[in-house]
């Protein structure tokens, strides 16, 4: 009978078992609680740091735009040629005022680059921790005696690493809109932010595309999230997986964009780490948005490769590591 | 009827005989208590059942299922329990069990049976890291009676355990034995327990099954197992 029930539940029901049962180990640790405290605090500390103190830079110059900011664009206009030109003859011909330095506008879409760092670092250690827990001590063998092959429920722990990093992104982005909206007041999203596509200016208000480089964000998260998991997996302890992660990840970059533009050898651009950085590509006001078309050839279909192929090495590392546990450890259910 | 059957059963490690072409079979219901000092072969033995080891043997089934054909049917009757603490600590018992029990297609109701049966009723929603070693011991049973297993494998189940917390742990697994008609093969050092609990002994040394004898109350276990290993 027993046997019967067991085999009623489908393979899926079994790995969303798992996969309810990661979620709830995370909701209930003491990390969850330090992370989430540690997020609202730098987020909101960053908003209100950028709204009082940050230096003016704008898209279209270092200038703030007041009342009088119809003249300052016709003035600029007589210099203005290509996108630029495009753009403030939208601003003009729409009678929208371009959101100033300073502004939360600016913050939403440009200026997250701290935070952006600092939630990478809290993915990473949030993962490296979790995988490493189950690595370091033998409640992973306890995965032994479930019903499901290794492989699976490592698939239910990279889908746990995908909620993570897509609920760290959401969670910047609503508290900068809450605290910006406490702080700064609600018209401070009233403005748009503006891309060009084919010479036609598509303009979004900037809240979405505030969230638009939060989903940029979410997935650059799932993959250093996934790339945490492989490290963490292969070196078994938490803070040195996570640094490792970290560093190796804009290092990375960092190489493989001198070495495309220093030696011109563009085999690089199929490797991960330059697609890494999404959102500073995509949407950067300082272009106007031009990067988003013809910056350089990101590929989501690269970072999707490249993801397979870590879940992949993580599976045969995990493996590799619980067998090693195996022949150690005492081992039970 | 008889739950698990090993021949031939051999393991080495490099060139060291671990265990030497070993026979055995346990019966449904039995209590065999596998003795041996550091060293015999009684953990790589539980290993290579479980399957955890790569071993050689002529025939080792769970319930007429080979544990290297159909290791997951075989997985299906038999579970091992160790000392270690495997589980999450800043979870409640309960949340550690209920985990396994939806894996097994196990309602809540199941599951709080089995949690009386092993005595954790009152503490069950505490932190794991609040519990005794007796008590996670407890858990382990608990987690391991979840999957109703025909046999259940413990390694030095007695290990750091207080006499009162022993003493449940022998009523315990007598109760399950006698209701369920579940068989136990437990592997320990204690002497005086084991001899209170079960109902066969295999003695082991260097790897090789010395003694296989049934537990009678006239029986001395010490002193055999002083004969045989001496």
């Amino acid at each position: 009978m027993e046997m019967q029930q067991n085999q009623n539940l489908s393979t899926l029901k079994k790995c969303a078992i798992v996969y309810k049962h990661e979620c709830k180990k995370f909701f209930k640790s003491f990390l969850f609680w330090c992370v989430l405290c540690l997020v609202v605090v730098i987020v909101v500390a960053l908003v209100f740091q950028h709204s009082y103190f940050s230096r003016p830079i704008d898209f279209l110059g270092d200038m703030k735009f007041g009342d009088d900011w119809r003249q300052v664009l016709e003035g600029m206009l007589a210099d203005a040629n290509g996108d630029t030109k495009a753009v403030i003859n939208w601003y003009l011909d729409n009678n929208i005022k371009p959101y100033s330095q300073g502004s939360l506008s600016q913050y939403l879409i440009s200026d997250n680059m701290l935070i952006f760092l600092s939630m990478l670092a809290f993915v990473s250690y949030v993962v490296c921790n979790i995988v490493c827990q189950d690595i370091s001590k033998p409640t992973a063998l306890s995965n032994n005696s479930l019903p499901l092959r290794r492989y699976q429920v490592l698939l239910c722990k990279v889908a746990f690493v995908a909620t993570i990093a897509v609920g760290f992104a959401l969670l910047i982005f609503i508290v900068t809109i809450v605290s910006g909206w406490l702080i700064l007041g609600f018209d401070n999203f009233s403005s748009v932010s503006l891309q060009i596509q084919d010479g036609a200016i598509i303009a979004m208000p900037v809240y979405l595309t505030g969230l638009i480089v939060c989903l940029l964000n979410c997935v650059t998260f799932v993959f250093v999230g996934l790339f945490a998991i492989l490290l963490s997996t292969i070196i078994k302890y938490d803070f040195p997986s996570a640094a490792l992660n970290f560093v190796l990840t804009y290092s990375l970059m960092a190489v493989a964009f001198l070495v495309m533009f220093v030696y011109d050898v563009h085999w690089v651009e199929f490797l991960p780490f330059i697609h890494v950085a999404l959102s500073t590509i995509f949407i950067d006001p300082s272009s106007m948005g031009n990067r988003m078309f013809d910056g350089i050839g990101f590929s989501f279909a690269i970072l999707a490769f490249w993801s397979v192929v870590i879940v992949l090495l993580s599976i045969y590392f995990n493996g590799v590591k619980l067998k090693k546990l195996n022949s150690k450890k005492q081992v039970t259910i | 009827m008889s739950i698990m059957q090993i021949s031939s059963l051999t393991k080495k490690y490099g060139s060291r005989l671990a265990l030497n072409n070993i026979n055995l079979q346990v019966e449904s219901g039995e209590i065999v208590g596998l003795l041996g000092s550091n060293g015999a072969g009684k953990t790589t033995m539980l290993k290579c059942i479980m399957g955890m080891l790569p071993c050689s043997f002529e025939q080792l089934t769970v319930r007429g299922n080979c544990i290297k054909q159909s290791f997951h049917l075989a997985m299906q009757d038999i579970v091992l329990m160790s000392d270690k603490n495997m589980f999450y600590e800043h979870l409640s018992g309960f949340d550690n069990l209920y985990f396994f029990a939806k894996m097994y297609g196990k309602t809540k109701d199941n599951l709080y049976k089995i949690v009386e049966q092993v005595g954790l009723k009152d503490r069950i929603k505490d932190k794991v890291r609040s519990y005794s070693l007796g008590m996670t011991q407890r858990l382990s049973l608990a987690r391991c009676l979840l999957i109703s297993p025909k046999i259940i494998i413990m390694d030095e189940p007695f290990n750091g355990i207080d006499i009162v917390g022993v003493d449940f742990m022998i009523k315990t697994i007598r109760e399950i034995s006698q209701k369920d008609n579940t068989s136990f093969f437990i592997s320990s050092h204690n002497l005086a327990e084991m001899q209170g609990l079960c109902t066969r002994f295999v003695l082991m040394k260097e790897g090789n099954i010395v003694g296989d004898v049934q537990n009678t109350d006239v029986l001395d276990i010490k002193s055999i197992y002083l004969e045989k290993m001496g």
